[in-house]
């Protein structure tokens, strides 16, 4: 049986208005064609206070002069450096970390050897170093002796759930359901 | 050896460290010419000795070590400091440290402060002021063009070196120079329409 023909709505009244795209990269205002009824009724714009007002934001003229000071700008007296020594390898334990010759650096002020006992990632802290500038804690860093013991590592998740493989965490199993 | 590269990664590779320490301390170390006593002592590339960088129009003296970089002499050894140019990567990637050497923008990350002795050294804060800023530091105002604002002395003391030399660039053109510049927060849209309104503001 045919379908009755259903009355076509009428159309609903359309709009023009202007939005930013962003075109090619670069930010554009393009005019795009909406519900006349769409989007809330904020009333004319020349009413508002800063509604459709440009704003350009406070802290921009300091930033764009270099003149913005972050907490990283800061420099207090007596202040310190840090610097971080990495693992080098995958998997590792420091079987020994032999300080002396970077604690008789002058400007190295202290060195922290890193809590852990088991390395499991390369670039997983070893010991920070504090020095009067950055450079001699760059000094510190490199002066510092580790002797690792390198454990074994796999890359491959499918490697990680096979019998036998090496533990993330020793007393866990890698894989849990 | 006649004259330094402004690369640390060149400098470092072309000659041996302490060769080009001796070379250094005999040409730029005021503190030796002024104690000729101590040229009897051996030329090492260990301590500290004074510079004279002409920083924002300013001679201004500092105590450094050979390698100190140019951007951790502004940072942290100039007082006051200047910390217009910010260091994220300290190895030449990311543009934040830019400055101008004799109106030509570096990585000051990658100079040594020792080889930027005796020449023009501009920072972001050399170029303009708040109350007083040159054209590409208000037009990232006005155009919004930053952020954590972080990348933004980079940005604009590159920038405002390629528009001395290319007044009227297209958006590619302006694209091309930014190229050594990183921003995180990713608002290069408005950072290229800031240069491109800057060109126009100074044709006009």
């Amino acid at each position: 049986m045919p379908q009755q023909a259903q009355p076509s709505p009428s159309p609903k009244p359309k709009k023009k208005i202007r939005v930013p795209r962003v075109v090619n990269g670069v930010e554009q205002m393009v005019e795009i064609e909406v519900d006349e009824d769409s989007g809330p009724g904020w009333g004319p714009n020349d009413k508002h206070k800063l509604l459709n007002k440009r704003m350009t934001r406070v802290d921009g003229p300091l930033k764009a002069a270099g003149l913005a000071r972050y907490t990283y700008d800061q420099r207090l007296p007596g202040m310190l450096y840090g610097r971080i020594l990495r693992c080098p390898h995958a998997h590792a334990r420091v079987t020994k970390l032999d300080t002396d010759a970077a604690l008789k650096i002058p400007g190295v002020k202290a060195i922290v050897p890193a809590p852990l006992t088991e390395l499991r990632y390369a670039g997983a802290p070893v010991a920070a170093v504090a020095a009067t500038t950055p450079e001699i804690a760059g000094d510190g860093i490199r002066a510092i002796k580790v002797t690792y013991e390198v454990l074994p590592h796999v890359v491959h998740a499918a490697d990680a759930v096979k019998p036998g493989a090496p533990q993330v965490i020793a007393e866990e199993i890698n894989l849990k359901d | 050896m006649t004259k330094h590269d402004s690369s640390r990664r060149k400098f470092l590779k072309g000659v041996g460290i302490a060769g080009a320490g001796a070379a250094i301390a005999d040409q730029l170390w005021t503190e030796a010419e002024a104690k000729p006593e101590s040229q009897a002592k051996p030329n090492v590339m260990s301590g500290e000795g004074k510079v004279v960088l002409n920083v924002n129009g300013e001679q201004r003296t500092v105590q450094v070590e050979p390698r100190t970089t140019l951007l951790n002499a502004l940072r942290n050894h100039l007082e006051p400091a200047v910390t217009g140019p910010k260091l994220v990567c300290d190895m030449g990637t990311c543009g934040a440290c830019t400055v101008l050497i004799d109106d030509k923008p570096v990585y000051s990350c990658l100079v040594l402060a020792i080889d930027a002795a005796n020449k023009k050294i501009t920072t972001v804060e050399g170029l303009g002021t708040p109350d007083k800023p040159n054209a590409v530091q208000a037009a990232f105002v006005e155009q919004d063009a930053l952020m954590c604002g972080f990348c933004t002395p980079g940005f604009v003391t590159t920038i405002s070196a390629y528009l001395k030399k290319h007044p009227n660039p297209s958006l590619d053109e302006v694209r091309e120079a930014c190229k050594g510049n990183f921003c995180r927060c990713g608002t290069y849209p408005r950072v290229f329409e800031a240069a491109l309104a800057a060109a126009k503001q100074s044709q006009a």
